[in-house]
């Protein structure tokens, strides 16, 4: 199975906060679930990943290539969901699928109304008048169509009720299944981690505690009570 | 990009409301019923240079939905990212100044109080003055967000007033005399170059901001 993501030593430091010695592989058909507590350091790990942000050592790959020079190549094979709705208000589904044909050299067209009717999204209503579930499964729509071989998740399913979210994982795992892609979610919900994950990620302060197969993780223990040895560990240490 | 000038335009669309359009054409009827063919040449000036500023209430809504973090993620360059507003921009003051055109053919046809020429000249200062205001209007925005807006207006009425003053200095009515072929290359020349040079300004505060 091919690598999609591969980070390797990576450090980022802010005057208050720095990301440690990160070190993780995603696999095809992998989806591994970041979780860690507010300020843990997810999102600054989600915008390395996307180059939106610089680091001072380490190397991130993704599809086997780096940023350098390969950016368009990396970004139009990547689908990416934050835990807010980054579309205009003015806007509505039917014009946000015009304006992405232009921006991905992927964009499947059919696909996307295929997921707005899944959705259940209305074609023509502004996004201002969507509840953030609509505007979540939006995000998801978007995300979906132009067939990326990586999806990043950043706390894109909390904030929305269980039936929702279960909907959306749903969807996003018969993606993976699909597609042999594969999926970076973070979030605090584990029973999320629990129902679509195979791998998981455990980040506190900045430092990856572990980065393991769900199923070995839960083989004789809760993913809760593994967290907690581990920050323990880590305090003491 | 093409997405961008898309988005750009169809927000725009969704924003505009027709009232001030309307204000704006009866204001400017007004002015042409008392001021007649000179009306029609301070509508020439002052209209482009009013809806140069349409481009700041994209600014507000891609604020208002932290839509800079997102279109980073996509495979466009904060390079065309910048270049796409730039575009949209001109061709707001592309439509109208061409719209400005087919008005002034009309009016000069039917009403010739002044030489087509005169009303061509206006136009085409205004197209220049226009250039340059948006050329200050961008940068600054990406720099100060919708306030920009008004630091543009007054760095644009600090350059407006310098080269009253250089008038009496140097006597800029001088250049009138020149071959107007010269006059236009060096117009063109000053455009192009205050565009790159606001475009390279753009893009560093851009990349600083979004880093």
């Amino acid at each position: 199975m091919n690598t999609l993501l591969k980070i390797s030593n990576l450090k980022k430091d802010y005057p208050d906060f720095s990301l440690n010695n990160i070190n993780l592989d995603l696999l095809e058909g992998d989806i591994m679930g970041l979780v860690g507590e507010n300020g843990a350091g997810k999102t600054t790990l989600f915008k390395l990943i996307l180059n939106l942000t610089c680091y001072e050592a380490g190397d991130i790959k993704i599809f086997g290539k780096d940023y350098q020079n390969n950016e368009k190549y990396i970004k139009n094979k990547i689908g990416v969901v934050f835990d807010n709705n980054h579309f205009h208000d003015l806007l509505n589904p039917d014009e946000v699928g015009k304006i992405f044909s232009y921006i991905y050299d992927d964009w499947d067209k059919n696909n996307y109304f295929m997921y707005l009717d899944k959705f259940k999204l209305p074609l023509k209503t502004n996004i201002k008048d969507f509840s953030k579930g609509m505007k979540v499964k939006l995000s998801f729509a978007v995300a979906l169509s132009n067939n990326p071989k990586l999806l990043l998740l950043d706390e894109s399913t909390s904030g929305l009720d269980p039936i929702m979210r279960v909907d959306i994982l749903d969807v996003l795992k018969e993606y993976v299944e699909k597609t042999h892609s594969g999926v970076l979610i973070s979030t605090h919900i584990l029973s999320d981690v629990e129902r679509i994950s195979n791998k998981l990620s455990f980040l506190h302060k900045g430092n990856l505690l572990f980065s393991e197969y769900t199923s070995e993780i839960t083989k004789d223990r809760s993913i809760e009570s593994v967290m907690r040895e581990h920050i323990k560990g880590a305090d003491f240490r | 990009m093409k997405g961008l000038i898309l988005k750009d335009i169809i927000v725009l669309k969704n924003k505009l409301k027709l009232f001030p359009f309307i204000l704006l054409g009866i204001l400017a009827f007004i002015v042409i019923y008392f001021l007649n063919a000179t009306g029609v040449l301070v509508i020439n000036i002052l209209l482009p240079i009013f809806l140069c500023s349409m481009p700041i209430p994209l600014f507000l809504e891609d604020d208002k939905a932290n839509w800079d973090t997102y279109i980073l993620s996509t495979p466009l360059s904060k390079m065309k990212i910048i270049l796409s507003r730039y575009i949209t921009s001109f061709i707001i003051i592309f439509i109208t100044l061409l719209l400005l055109i087919l008005f002034n053919l009309l009016y000069s046809y039917f009403f010739a109080a002044f030489s087509l020429s005169i009303h061509m000249i206006t136009i085409y200062s205004t197209f220049f003055i226009s250039t340059i205001y948006l050329s200050l209007l961008l940068p600054s925005v990406y720099y100060n967000g919708a306030q920009g807006g008004s630091i543009a207006i007054l760095a644009f009425i600090l350059i407006c007033s310098g080269l009253n003053y250089l008038n009496g200095v140097i006597k800029v009515n001088a250049f009138l005399t020149v071959n107007p072929v010269y006059l236009i290359s060096i117009s063109i020349a000053i455009m192009t170059i205050s565009i790159l040079v606001s475009l390279y300004t753009s893009h560093k505060i851009y990349s600083k901001k979004n880093q």
